[in-house]
């Protein structure tokens, strides 16, 4: 392992990676969406001209322009009457709801869909509300159940828009890549630290420790960033949340371990104590982070459902993908290559004890 | 070790520090779509790594005047 | 190895009824730690009403605190050159399951001590008793189990007691939400609910495993 960990070619690779997720991550743009609906609430019975304005959508361009409203809690799309693109970035429609259609409700809420050829289908939940007037209504309209709303994705090369998160989904190449590098390190320890108990060699050891201090390094990280991308989309930098508290959690385990080995003087207890605390703490850590998010006290804010670690269940499209798995990497070839550096200065420093 | 802690300490006072000086200019970071949170966040990570690559230089630096 | 385990454990007895006033000094702790919750609760109109949540974090923070000194105390009782003598005599196996056994049946009669303490002082509000014992017994052997591997471990770096705290108090969150959930449900009401169930059964596997844990690693930490 020693031997892997002084050779070049893995350094490199970590280096071209990173580039590549940081130029691409950084310049690729955001996708197209419909920025905002001006009015935002109408009265029934009412022809009312409405503004959308787009964020890098191509109205005028793409000439199969199509503008639905969908109640929220409904299936029905109602055709806006008229559709007029100003520019590639804003819209002109006019929409009217008969009193009829509210179905006797004082006010519905509604989705705008808004569909073309090039921006594939944008939808805004919560876009507007109709409230009922008190005239008398006018004849009903009859919906499209299931309309010619192709579920088109943007043709663009492009992350996508998401509300809240805005520009700052760009942090999945950069903050969610903090906590693979600790786990990863993580259980290179756990594995290092199971070996220098079976064979009490010391480079096992320094292996292990080393590798911990460098995940609490990703960890500290990992927390920081994370706490700074919260304050900006969740509102609050410490919300409740079942994976930032298993994760500080965490951070506290191994700053324990940290604390038990600096209070341990001679070099082969140290070794094994802290290799027994290591195995016992990750083993717990893992049941705990696992278990904790299916205890349903809270849901977590984080994706994958209910803040368990699923992998699969990010909601990422591919364009994310393709720099998210590479950040993945890089992060942690990093986090092996500061360990690396560690351990020889500590490898270093053993031998010199040895003189 | 100690120096971990001391790292782990700065870092937390720089958080805390910026997150206070965040409240009366939330413009700026909501501004341009949030753009700036991605480098408020890019800013942490490498100033978290170089602190620590400093106090790995330093444990060199003192194996090396040792020899 | 069973007859060594049984041996130990009736020396530590031997021990623990030797100085007594250790026994006196921990029960002492508990119903003083009762009382400084009685007045600030009662001096703040805190016990008008008893909240069966709040109710179960306080009598649970009560036993972590007095079951970490109880079974530091254990570990720290013994003279160092002494262990190297039961080295000779028994497996580490031995020695884990007796202090386990120990540290276990002391956990779960301090948890008896203060529940009827706080029966007297603060009140009763358990209706689903079978539940709060159950969950009495689990969270004792959760609890014992993990200070016993972290007494261990902090005996070895120089008798350090705050070290316990430091290395058993992050891992001991996960049984410390299980059991304040548990009692707090023991509360509600009569019946065991499929997520009562649940939770059980996921704590006596926290238990389960962390018997394995300390039954594999211990023997690493007792050889020299």
């Amino acid at each position: 392992m020693i031997h892997l960990l002084k050779q070049q070619w893995w350094k490199y690779t970590a280096v071209i990676i990173l580039l590549y997720v940081l130029i691409g991550g950084m310049l690729v743009p955001l996708g197209p969406s419909a920025l905002s609906l001006y009015p935002v609430s109408i009265p029934s019975d009412t022809s009312v001209n409405f503004t959308i304005t787009g964020y890098h959508t191509h109205f005028e361009d793409a000439k199969d322009l199509q503008v639905w409203f969908k109640p929220t809690t409904g299936t029905q799309f109602y055709k806006a009457d008229s559709i007029v693109p100003i520019i590639n970035s804003t819209v002109r429609i006019v929409f009217h709801m008969p009193k009829s259609n509210l179905a006797n409700k004082h006010s519905e809420n509604y989705d705008l869909v808004v569909n073309d050829s090039i921006d594939g289908t944008l939808t805004t939940v919560y876009a507007m509300t109709v409230a009922a007037g008190t005239g008398e209504s006018s004849p009903a309209v009859t919906p499209a159940n299931q309309p010619e709303v192709n579920q088109l994705k943007f043709k663009a090369f492009a992350f996508p828009f998401q509300k809240i998160l805005f520009q700052t989904i760009r942090n999945t190449f950069f903050h969610v890549p903090m906590w693979f590098a600790m786990m990863f390190l993580l259980i290179f320890s756990l594995v290092y630290s199971i070996l220098y108990l079976r064979t009490g060699k010391i480079e096992y050891d320094i292996l292990a420790s080393q590798a911990v201090a460098t995940a609490l390094l990703f960890g500290v990280l990992g927390l920081a960033t994370g706490m700074m991308w919260a304050t900006y989309t969740w509102g609050q930098p410490w919300p409740n949340d079942p994976k930032l508290n298993g994760a500080a959690i965490g951070v506290i385990i191994y700053l324990a371990y940290i604390v038990l080995r600096g209070s341990l003087s001679d070099e082969i207890q140290k070794a094994k104590i802290s290799a027994v605390y290591n195995v016992f703490a990750i083993v717990i850590f893992t049941l705990f982070i696992f278990v904790i998010p299916r205890l349903k006290t809270v849901d977590s804010l984080h994706p994958g459902n209910g803040g368990n670690p699923a992998f699969g269940k990010y909601d990422m499209d591919n364009h994310l993908r393709m720099f998210f798995y590479p950040a993945v990497i890089g992060w942690a070839l990093l986090g092996f290559w500061i360990m690396s550096v560690r351990v020889r200065i500590k490898l270093l420093q053993h031998k010199k004890s040895l003189l | 070790m100690r120096k971990l802690l001391c790292f782990i300490i700065v870092i937390f006072t720089v958080l805390y520090t910026s997150a206070q000086s965040a409240e009366p200019i939330p413009s700026l970071m909501e501004s341009n779509l949030k753009i700036y949170v991605v480098v408020g966040v890019l800013t942490i990570i490498f100033s978290g790594i170089i602190i620590f690559l400093l106090s790995m230089d330093r444990r060199l630096k003192k194996l090396e005047e040792g020899h | 190895m069973f007859k060594a385990t049984i041996s130990l454990f009736r020396k530590d007895l031997l021990i623990e009824f030797r100085n007594r006033y250790v026994l006196g000094g921990i029960a002492l702790y508990v119903l003083s730690s009762v009382m400084v919750i009685y007045f600030s609760l009662n001096y703040s109109d805190g016990l008008k009403e008893v909240n069966p949540v709040v109710w179960s974090i306080f009598f649970w923070l009560i036993i972590l605190f007095s079951s970490i000194n109880a079974i530091a105390n254990g570990f720290f009782r013994e003279p160092a050159g002494r262990s190297y003598y039961y080295y000779y005599l028994a497996s580490p196996q031995a020695v884990i399951l007796s202090k386990l056994l120990y540290n276990f049946i002391f956990t779960v009669l301090l948890i008896l001590l203060a529940f009827s303490v706080f029966i007297v002082m603060i009140g009763d509000p358990v209706r689903n008793l079978p539940l709060f014992l159950l969950t009495a017994l689990l969270g004792g052997t959760g609890y014992s189990f993990l200070f016993t591997l972290m007494g261990a471990i902090a005996a070895r770096a120089g008798n350090n007691a705050t070290l316990i705290a430091v290395l058993g108090f992050p891992i001991i969150i996960p049984i410390l939400i299980f059991i304040t959930k548990l009692s707090a449900a023991s509360m509600g009401s009569t019946e065991f609910s499929q997520e009562v169930v649940t939770n059980l059964i996921l704590l006596s596997s926290f238990n389960v495993m962390q018997l394995l844990l300390a039954y594999i690693l211990f023997p690493y930490i007792w050889r020299e």
